[in-house]
């Protein structure tokens, strides 16, 4: 049902009314910014990009396939788009000149009730899990555990294979472990009873 | 496949939830037996616990404002006038599928014209008789004007020809751009 109407939505696009994607841009802003805030560990480049995710969207919805889901199409635009990101940025911290970019937990300074779960014990750990990984194992993860997509799903979407997937989520997963030896998670315990 | 990795890839299929019974049963004799890989397999679960039980984190707020904001600031809301943007481009596009052919026959028509001494010099006569009757012709316009001048002044011409041209082709220009604006500005009133 939400498919059916989410195809309305663009056609309405379409054909002239903004509103309509108005109605699109609330429905999966919450999805969007997870994924580039999960992929890119900081607050306001998560906005920047989820934002940019949406434009676009809007620019070539066009070429949306009426067939396909939107929720992935628009995650696929965000995905690529974060990954576009991580490779700049890796770029600008290999550059002597520009200085090292704060650590993420510094950069949560907007006030408001969001920044406590952004903040929280259990975020932290998490991002800091997720950060370790590369960006391509990253993706996968989050896809996988936040939107649980299934491998078909996720290779379509990062247009490779099922089993390249699969690979990825499992080394991933190992990577994850081999830092959870290092970092136990019986230290997050009471953050996670918390939360 | 070595049995190191055949159990690997049970762990990871168990926690996608897509591991068979005898291929459960399997993993767990084999975890019973292999401390190393029962280690292994408490922290893959530990990180699966972890990543599908934290919530995903929600935007700011007024966020999706933000998001309309700029896409009302671009401009990208006006569909037919993308639409239009495209046919300009295959326009100019069919036009260069047209000029190319030309431009390729006139290239070689040129090259065969320098290689050739005796068309060489066939052009160069053909280029200096073309500029002496254009000079001619020139002065045969200027002697003309001068008798009009005498009759009716050259600048009152110019006046009643150029000027109402001008103004016609300037008030074209601001009735299509004006044409585009008001449509954009209907649909934003709509809202």
């Amino acid at each position: 049902m939400s498919q059916d109407s989410d195809a309305l939505l663009v056609q309405q696009t379409l054909d002239g009314d903004q509103q309509a994607f108005g109605e699109l841009v609330l429905r999966y802003e919450r999805d969007v910014f997870n994924l580039t805030y999960r992929m890119l560990n900081n607050r306001g480049e998560a906005e920047d990009a989820a934002q940019e995710a949406f434009l676009r969207a809007y620019a070539n919805l066009e070429r949306y396939d009426m067939n396909r889901s939107f929720k992935t199409w628009l995650l696929s635009i965000a995905s690529n788009h974060c990954i576009d990101r991580l490779r700049r940025r890796r770029l600008t911290w290999l550059s002597l000149e520009e200085p090292l970019p704060p650590h993420p937990a510094l950069t949560s300074d907007i006030p408001g009730p969001e920044e406590a779960a952004l903040t929280n014990e259990r975020n932290v750990f998490v991002q800091e899990l997720l950060d370790n990984l590369s960006p391509d194992y990253r993706l996968a993860v989050v896809l996988r555990y936040w939107y649980d997509f299934s491998y078909a799903e996720i290779a379509e979407m990062l247009e490779t294979t099922e089993s390249a997937i699969k690979s990825r989520l499992f080394r991933a997963r190992q990577a994850l472990a081999n830092q959870l030896d290092a970092n136990p998670v019986s230290a997050l315990n009471p953050a996670l009873e918390g939360s | 496949m070595s049995d190191s990795t055949k159990y690997q890839r049970y762990m990871n299929n168990a926690l996608d939830r897509d591991l068979s019974e005898p291929e459960w049963e399997a993993l767990q004799a084999h975890l019973a037996e292999s401390e190393e890989d029962a280690a292994q397999w408490e922290q893959l679960q530990d990180v699966d616990e972890v990543l599908s039980t934290t919530p995903q984190v929600d935007p700011p707020p007024g966020f999706a404002k933000r998001v309309m904001a700029a896409i009302a600031s671009l401009h990208l809301g006006d569909f037919a006038s993308r639409q239009l943007g495209v046919g300009i481009a295959f326009g100019m596009m069919a036009a260069a599928f047209f000029i190319l052919p030309l431009l390729s026959l006139l290239l070689i028509a040129l090259l065969l014209i320098i290689t050739d001494p005796g068309a060489l010099n066939e052009l160069f006569q053909t280029g200096t008789s073309g500029a002496s009757y254009f000079i001619s012709v020139s002065n045969d316009i200027g002697d003309n004007m001068g008798a009009i001048d005498q009759a009716r002044p050259v600048l009152l011409i110019l006046a009643s020809a150029v000027i109402p041209l001008a103004l016609l082709w300037a008030w074209s220009v601001r009735h299509v751009f004006n044409k585009q604006k008001v449509s954009t500005n209907q649909r934003a009133s709509q809202r």
